[in-house]
């Protein structure tokens, strides 16, 4: 029948341009194959410089390694999918964001079983649950507390001298553990220290951002210090600054990351420095690290990716670098 | 009955045009990655279809009464955590479970008042409520999860217990496929969704009454998505504000993907199955492709221009064998 | 013969917002009558017809139905009282099968439960016989409607009514997209109609298909009723002067 010949040939075509279109490389018994599942979706910048950092690890070693995006960013189901397939096909390492405290518990335990290591990159949300998972895994990523506190420290150098010191500790959601991490680190240092300081949800949209530091500024003018959670919280910072008549330097102003905004106020100067979790080797690192595991049999290791600052010295290196999607 | 009267039967089933897509997709995954038809990921697609299928089921027949619900995604969120929530006031789980359904049901009535007493298209009015929901989700939780209780264990073993190979939530799929096909096709209730969507102004011309119609069908999208929503939450044991964010391309996609008709008045229950198995299918064969992960909406988005192509050329085809 | 009329409308006024579609329209049908309703576009012919088959109220006036005085409120009210309405824009649901669309709204049902199932059977061989009645011979009950041809729709639309057999035809265009053969059928059928005991009003624009079956000739302008004739009373040629003058 007319329709049905048409119908085969139709699937045919399809097959045809299906398997035309055959990514991946042919599993060579001497290349290793490791897996990346990530929390983010595919147009998130963050994401760009890790994989990049784990495609360099990869070439530089001669191994496979895959990247995956889920299509709607903050689907853990997604992602617990995607890890889930993985494993069908009994990859030699999986590399994995960790953003909830148990709902990846089973999977990786699963892989583990298996035979099949688990390195943790970016994001551990097993961090004070107590699971023991959380000693079993290692950790390649920012450790947000220490973070904290080591900005302080830094930000510290910067006071011209020690008087009644006023600080202003911004959190754009109040209540996620992120960002109460990153502040308690800020806040332990404070009150080492000795320094006044008010904690306050400044949001998440940069405009109310602006706003609501601005405000603050306007109401405490003594104020010396601001610090932020976000990587999007230093440019509104520097702003609100700028705005209140500060002049640069004046008020020191400290966050996380390196958002092209944020680099073009420090080098204004009115933010001063920032620290950055540096996305490129949560990618590379881990890669390494599941090379050596597999081949000489080495054993684990944690590594605090976070404590990268960025201020007026490097900020023309560290732009350089961001254009290549290095840092 | 010779082969051929039966190959003629077989081509004249309104599903044949994606039945056809999702033999190919099977094929070219299973080409690309042997292990895509491996027993493991079998069950493993098995085990996650429900939470997509349940829903695209519930907004099909709503499509067929010419109308759609965006909302589906946060209602999918919103049931298990009022579930949660109420469990952790002191209610029994599976009380807690009722109310929390209840209140998917009062989701798809407002939906419905909004649409058919304000006059204004489904497809807005549910994207607005698909952010409020978010929104009051946002609020509720504050950002944070709520952690899995143990009293929840009975409802978790009832909904998604193992057993055998497979979990309860495929034969609680199962059982609703059923009951929507026999509605939609046997009863005189189907036979009116079929007509509203259709051409809602004849309806109303031989007296049915097409609100009422409209609002079953707004109603049963919302219930549907909550149970989804209830059966993913249980089986990961997390009740997360994020969760189904984004589903509802999802859902459409699997339905239109399954042969239902964007103007209404024209779907089928196998079909919205089909849909949904083929949208997991994807995701799942290009994770085991090894495509980076650009590729799932590429793909989804050709399977969804070629299904359409296909069920337009099938239609006329069909059209002359007659 | 009955002296009162199956239905009479008296002083029909309908608005819609500040557009006065009817003002003050008489009407009324005998049994085994035929009534052609005449009249520009945009003389209110649809308007009343509309308020015959109850999708419209009218805002003041009076309707009796077989000497008592009724309110069309819906279409369903409507076909219950016996009349059937066969619309300008085919009332079928193109993607769904002649008998289905035969039995829509009233459908054949075996209870069981809280639902009403289809009873397919019945269905299938009721609309056969509904069919046959109207002359429209198909190869089956479940073809789609979309794939008929504009006279088998109309066909079906007709044997619709006819199935529930009414007390009062009431067709809106029936012949505009029609072919000169199948409109013939059409009039025939309104005619073998009256025969049976059922009572006709028929708008249409085409004069020469209204008179030869006619018995009583009314035409509306602007939505006032202009004149009222018996078909002994007047000729074509008269009735074409009085619609388009002005």
């Amino acid at each position: 029948m007319k329709r049905l010949r048409f119908m085969v040939g139709l699937m045919c075509m399809m097959l045809l341009v299906g398997t035309m279109g055959n990514f991946a490389e042919a599993a060579s018994p001497e290349k290793y194959n490791f897996v990346f599942i990530t929390q983010w979706g595919p147009e998130t910048m963050f994401a760009a410089v890790v994989k990049k950092g784990m495609d360099d690890a990869a070439e530089m070693l001669g191994v496979n390694a895959q990247m995956f995006f889920i299509p709607k960013e903050g689907d853990l189901a997604g992602q617990l999918s995607h890890f889930e397939t993985a494993l069908v096909k009994k990859p030699d390492g999986v590399i994995t964001t960790i953003p909830h405290p148990t709902v990846f518990n089973k999977v990786i335990q699963k892989a583990l079983d298996q035979g099949i290591p688990v390195i943790c990159s970016n994001t551990n949300g097993l961090v004070g649950t107590g699971h023991p998972l959380e000693k079993t895994i290692p950790y390649v990523g920012q450790d947000l507390f220490y973070s904290g506190y080591v900005l302080a420290t830094k930000a510290s150098e910067h006071f011209s001298e020690p008087k009644e010191m006023r600080a202003l500790v911004g959190i754009e959601i109040p209540g996620a553990s992120w960002a109460e991490a990153r502040a308690g680190g800020q806040i332990k240092f404070l009150e080492e220290y000795g320094c006044t300081y008010d904690k306050l949800d400044i949001g998440t949209d940069m405009a109310v951002m602006e706003s609501r530091i601005l405000a603050y500024l306007k109401k405490h003018p003594e104020t010396n210090v601001v610090f932020t959670q976000g990587g999007a919280g230093p440019a509104p910072s520097g702003k609100a600054v700028r705005l209140a008549g500060y002049k640069p330097g004046e008020v020191i102003v400290a966050g996380y990351d390196i958002a092209p905004a944020s680099i073009s106020e420090i080098k204004k100067g009115y933010v001063t420095l920032t620290i950055d979790q540096q996305p490129y080797l949560q990618g590379f690192l881990p890669v390494i690290q599941l090379y050596l595991m597999k081949k000489y049999g080495f054993s684990t290791w944690d590594v605090d990716t976070g404590l990268g600052i960025a201020d007026k010295s490097n900020a023309d290196l560290v732009e350089g670098l961001a254009q290549k999607r290095i840092r | 009955m010779g082969i051929r009267h039966l190959l003629r039967k077989i081509l004249l089933l309104k599903e044949i045009g994606s039945f056809v897509m999702l033999g190919t997709a099977i094929l070219v995954f299973y080409l690309l990655s042997p292990p895509f038809l491996s027993l493991a990921n079998i069950q493993l697609i098995l085990q996650i279809a429900p939470e997509l299928g349940i829903m695209v089921t519930g907004v099909t027949l709503l499509m067929i009464s010419g109308e759609f619900d965006l909302s589906v995604g946060s209602v999918f969120a919103l049931c298990p955590i009022i579930n949660i929530m109420l469990m952790n006031l002191g209610l029994n789980v599976y009380l807690s479970a009722i109310f929390a359904s209840i209140a998917s049901c009062g989701i798809g009535a407002l939906n419905a008042v909004i649409t058919l007493k304000l006059r204004i298209p489904s497809f807005i009015t549910t994207l607005g409520t698909m952010m409020i929901w978010r929104g009051v989700i946002m609020l509720i939780t504050a950002g944070w999860p709520f952690p899995f209780l143990e009293e929840a264990i009975p409802l978790q073993k009832l909904l998604v217990g193992e057993v055998g190979l497979i979990r309860l939530s495929l034969i609680w799929y199962g059982m609703i496929v059923l009951v929507s096909w026999i509605i939609l096709e046997r009863s005189r209730f189907g036979n009116w969704m079929f007509a509203v969507g259709g051409n809602p102004r004849a309806a109303k011309a031989r007296g049915i009454n097409t609100d009422v119609v409209k609002a079953t069908n707004f109603v049963i999208a919302s219930f549907l998505a909550g149970l989804a929503g209830l059966i993913q939450a249980y089986r990961l044991e997390a009740f997360m504000p994020l969760a189904g964010i984004g589903v509802e391309l999802d859902v459409i996609a699997s339905a239109v993907i399954g042969g239902a008709s964007l103007a209404g008045g024209a779907g089928t229950v196998i079909g919205s199955v089909i849909g949904a198995l083929l949208i997991r299918i994807i995701d799942n064969g290009l994770v085991l492709a090894g495509a980076p992960g650009y590729w799932f909406r590429i793909f989804v988005g050709i399977v969804l221009v070629v299904s359409l192509t296909f069920n337009r050329i099938i239609e006329t085809k069909v059209h002359k064998m007659r | 013969m009955s002296k009162l009329p199956l239905v009479k409308l008296v002083n029909i006024h309908k608005w819609f917002g500040r557009v006065c579609a009817l003002e003050g329209v008489d009407l009324s049908v005998d049994y085994n009558e035929i009534v052609g309703l005449l009249g520009d576009n945009g003389a209110g012919k649809s308007t009343l017809i509309k308020i015959l088959s109850g999708v419209y109220s009218p805002d003041k006036g009076e309707i009796t139905w077989q000497g008592e005085k009724i309110n069309f409120s819906s279409p369903k009210n409507s076909i219950k009282l016996g009349i059937e309405t066969i619309h300008q824009e085919v009332a079928l649901i193109d993607r769904m099968n002649v008998m289905r669309n035969i039995f829509i709204g009233r459908e054949p049902v075996i209870r069981l439960g809280p639902m009403g199932w289809l009873n397919m059977k019945k269905m299938a061989r009721e609309s056969m016989k509904a069919l046959e009645k109207v002359a429209l011979y198909l190869r089956s009950p479940e073809a789609l409607v979309e794939e008929l041809s504009g006279g088998q729709r109309q066909g079906v639309a007709i044997a619709r009514a006819m199935y529930f057999k009414p007390k009062l035809l009431v067709l809106d265009e029936p012949t505009n997209n029609l072919s000169v053969k199948e409109s013939k059928r059409v009039l025939r059928f309104v005619t073998e109609m009256k025969a049976q005991g059922v009572s006709s009003i028929f708008i249409s624009h085409n004069l020469y298909n209204v008179y030869p079956i006619a018995d009583k000739i009314v035409i509306l302008r602007h939505g006032k009723k202009v004149g009222e004739f018996k078909k002994e009373e007047t000729s074509i040629d008269d009735l074409t002067e009085m619609i388009t003058l002005k």
